[in-house]
C-alpha cells in the first residue's frame, strides 16, 4: 500500500535558523566594510532584501512543498512552488540508502535521506527520525524482494 | 552466510587520512611556524591562528574517528560516521560491486590498511566509501561479504609482465608521472634536479646529426626516456599482480608499493572487453579488461584481468569462466565498396593533403626553414597516418551482433577493442544518419553500456535496415518483465 511522508514545520524552523546565521555572518562582514568602503552599504541592503525574502518566503514554501509518497514498486518526490519538479526512483535502480543529521536536527529528532542510485542520487530533507527508520526499513524490504 | 553481527572500530590511522585534504594548506604551515617559534622563540599572528584552526580540525578529526564504526548484519553493511554531520548508510552486499584493500609500506609497521567499499552508485574518481582498519578486521571483512573459500590462482611470468608493459607504456604516461617526481626530488635535495637533466640530455642529443634541427633530437630522446620510464614504473607496479578465479568471485592482487586486493562478483562486471594498443596490435597481443564498479577506476589503472595474451587465444581462456565472451550468430558490419572506404578514411586524407600542401607551399617560400617546417608539420602527418590506418580499422574489422549478449569491436580512443555485455546492460542507443548516409542507406551507431564508467563504442556505416530490424528484435525479446541484471 503507498503511504505518504510530509515534512514537519520544524523542518522549515531549523532551516530559516541555519539561513539566518549564515546571513547574519554575511551581514556583518558587509557592515564592517561598509566602514572602509560607503559602497557595502548597497550590499547589505541587497543582503537584507534577500534574507527576508529566502528566509520568510522561499524556504517555507519551497520545504512544505514537498511530497514523498512510497509505493510498492518506487518511491516518487514532488517538489517546488514555482517550477514543479518529480522525481521517480524506482526500488530496482536503488543501490543503497542513507541517513544524515546535523546538531539541532538531532535535538528535534530529525534526520534528513540520500538515497544513491546508479550515478544519481536523491535527497530528501529532514523529516521525522522514525519515518526516516521506517522509510529505510521498507527500502531494505524492497533490497531482499528485488534481489 | 551465517547471519552474525560483527561490528569494526575504525584505526588510529584514520586520522591522518580526515586531515589530508588540509595537509598543504594548514598541516605544513602550522609546522613551519612551529618550528620558528621554537628556533625563534616568537610567533607571528598569523601562526597563532593557524595553530588553533589546526587544532580544532585535529579534534574533529579525532572525534570523526572515533565515531566511526562498521556493523555486518543479516548480509548488510551498517556504516555509521562522523559527529557533527552524522552519516549512516545501509548496503546489502548484492548491491557491493567492489572491495578493496591496500596497504602501504608505510602502513605495514602499524597493522592497518584501507579498505574501500565501491556501488554502482559512486563516482569513478574515488571510492564510495573509504576508511582504514586493523589489517585482521580487514580480512575479517573481506571474508564475511565474499566468503573464505581458496580460490584458485594464476600468477603471470616477469616475460609476460613486460611484454605487457612494453607493448602498453606511452611517453605522455612517463613523462606525466616522471616530470612532477624529479621536480620533487630536486626540492628534497635542494637542487635544480629538472634543469640539470634537461641540460644533459639536450647535450647528449647535440652529438648525433640527423636531418632535422637539433631540438628534434632532444624531444626525441626525451620521448624515449620517458617511454622507458613509463615501461620500469608499469613493470614495477604489475611485479605482484595475480589472479583467484572462484566460481563466483574474481580476486585481483597487484602494486608494489602500495599492495592492493580487489574481489569483485562477475556477476557485477558489466562489460568485457579485449583491448589492443597499436602495439599490441602489431605484435598480435591483447589484453582482457573488464567494467566493475571499484576496479580499475584511476586514471593510471586498467582493469584488466589478463595482461597480454596472443588474440587468438583469448576466447579459449576458460579459467576465468567469463560470462557473455562469446560472439553472436548474426553479425552485422560496414557497408563493403571503395566508394564507401573512401568515405571512412576521407578525413585524415584531406588533412593528410592539406598539411602536406602546408609544408610543401612554405618550403618553397622560405627554402632556408624548411627543416623546421617540416619538423613542425611532422606531429600532424603521422596523427594523418595513424587516422587512416584507424579508420581503416573500423572499415575492415568494424561489426556488431545483436543477441542477449551484445558483440562489438571497433577502434574508439587510440585502442581497438572488443566488447561483450549483456543487451540489458544497453543504457543508450544512439543512431546517426547523415544526407549522404540517408540516400545510401547507412547509419552510424553508438552504444553506451550502463556502468559506472559508461563505456561506449561506435560502428560506422552499417545498412540502417538491417540494424533496425536487429535491434527492434532484441527490444522486444528483452522486455521489462524479464528481470534485470542489477544482482
Amino acid at each position: 500500500m503507498p503511504f505518504v511522508i510530509n515534512i514537519p514545520q520544524k523542518t522549515v524552523l531549523l532551516w530559516q535558523f541555519r539561513l539566518s546565521l549564515i546571513f547574519a555572518v554575511v551581514a556583518a562582514v558587509s557592515v564592517y566594510l561598509s566602514y572602509i568602503y560607503l559602497w557595502f552599504l548597497i550590499l547589505t541592503a541587497i543582503i537584507c532584501i534577500l534574507y527576508f525574502f529566502t528566509v520568510f518566503f522561499f524556504i517555507p514554501h519551497h520545504i512544505l512543498s514537498y511530497k514523498i509518497t512510497v509505493s510498492e514498486k518506487a518511491i516518487v518526490i514532488k517538489r517546488g512552488f514555482l517550477i514543479k519538479t518529480e522525481y521517480i526512483m524506482p526500488f530496482v535502480r536503488m543501490i543503497y540508502a542513507s541517513s544524515y543529521s546535523l546538531p539541532f536536527s538531532r535535538k528535534y529528532k530529525l534526520s534528513g535521506l540520500v538515497l544513491h542510485a546508479a550515478r544519481g542520487i536523491l535527497i530528501i530533507p529532514e523529516i521525522k527520525s522514525d519515518d526516516a527508520a521506517v522509510l529505510i526499513g521498507y527500502i531494505e524490504g524492497n533490497y531482499e524482494k528485488h534481489d | 552466510m551465517k547471519n552474525t553481527i560483527k561490528e569494526y572500530k575504525a584505526h588510529p590511522l584514520m586520522i591522518l587520512q580526515l586531515l589530508k585534504p588540509f595537509l598543504f594548506v594548514l598541516i605544513l604551515p602550522a609546522l613551519t611556524g612551529l618550528v620558528q617559534y621554537l628556533i625563534m622563540g616568537s610567533a607571528t599572528v598569523l601562526f597563532t591562528v593557524e595553530f588553533v584552526v589546526l587544532g580544532v580540525v585535529l579534534s574533529i578529526a579525532l572525534l570523526n574517528c572515533i565515531n566511526f564504526r562498521l556493523k555486518t548484519e543479516n548480509e548488510k553493511i551498517y556504516i555509521n560516521k562522523g559527529f557533527f554531520l552524522k552519516k549512516r548508510a545501509v548496503i546489502p552486499f548484492s548491491k557491493v560491486s567492489a572491495v578493496t584493500v591496500k596497504q602501504s609500506f608505510w602502513e605495514i609497521p602499524f597493522f592497518s590498511c584501507t579498505v574501500i567499499i565501491n556501488t554502482e552508485a559512486g563516482s569513478n574518481k574515488k571510492g564510495d566509501f573509504e576508511f582504514k582498519l586493523p589489517k585482521s578486521d580487514a580480512n575479517e571483512l573481506f571474508n564475511t561479504i565474499y566468503g573464505s573459500q581458496k580460490r584458485p590462482a594464476v600468477k603471470f611470468s616477469a616475460k609476460t609482465l613486460l611484454l605487457s608493459s612494453v607493448l602498453t607504456s606511452s611517453a605522455i604516461t612517463g613523462l606525466v608521472v616522471a616530470v612532477p617526481f624529479i621536480h620533487r626530488l630536486g626540492k628534497l635535495f635542494g637542487r635544480a634536479l629538472s634543469r640539470a637533466l634537461f641540460d644533459e640530455i639536450s647535450s647528449f642529443s647535440q652529438k648525433f646529426n640527423t636531418y632535422f634541427p637539433p631540438i628534434f633530437n632532444t624531444v626525441m630522446l626525451i620521448l624515449l626516456l620517458s617511454y622507458a620510464f613509463a615501461v620500469v614504473y608499469s613493470f614495477v607496479k604489475a611485479l605482484n599482480f595475480r589472479l583467484f578465479a572462484g566460481e563466483n568471485h574474481i580476486e585481483v592482487h597487484y602494486g608494489f608499493f602500495i599492495r592492493q586486493k580487489t574481489i569483485f562478483k562477475k556477476q557485477a562486471i558489466t562489460d568485457i572487453s579485449v583491448e589492443q594498443t597499436f602495439l599490441m596490435y602489431l605484435f598480435k597481443r591483447c589484453m582482457l579488461c573488464v567494467s566493475v564498479a571499484g576496479y580499475g577506476d584511476k586514471r593510471d589503472k586498467k582493469s584488466m584481468l589478463l595482461p597480454c595474451e596472443r588474440l587468438n587465444e583469448v576466447n579459449e581462456i576458460d579459467f576465468l569462466n567469463l560470462p557473455y565472451l562469446e560472439q553472436n550468430s548474426v553479425i552485422l558490419r560496414p557497408l563493403r565498396g571503395k566508394r564507401m572506404l573512401l568515405r571512412f578514411i576521407k578525413v585524415p586524407m584531406i588533412i593528410f593533403m592539406i598539411v602536406s600542401a602546408v609544408v610543401f607551399t612554405t618550403a618553397l617560400l622560405v627554402p632556408y626553414f624548411e627543416r623546421f617546417i617540416l619538423l613542425a608539420c611532422l606531429p600532424f602527418l603521422l596523427s594523418a597516418v595513424f587516422l587512416t590506418f584507424y579508420f581503416y580499422y573500423n572499415y575492415r574489422y568494424g561489426k556488431i551482433g545483436f543477441g542477449s549478449f551484445v558483440y562489438s569491436r571497433a577502434a574508439s580512443k587510440s585502442v581497438f577493442k572488443e566488447m561483450y555485455f549483456p543487451f540489458e546492460n544497453i543504457a543508450v542507443i544512439k543512431i546517426t544518419r547523415g544526407i549522404i548516409a540517408r540516400k545510401k542507406g547507412s547509419c552510424n551507431v553508438k552504444i553506451t553500456v550502463r556502468s559506472q564508467k559508461s563505456n561506449r563504442i561506435k560502428i560506422w556505416h552499417l545498412k540502417y535496415t538491417a540494424l533496425k530490424e536487429n535491434l527492434w528484435k532484441e527490444i522486444l525479446n528483452n522486455s521489462p518483465h524479464k528481470g534485470n541484471t542489477n544482482q
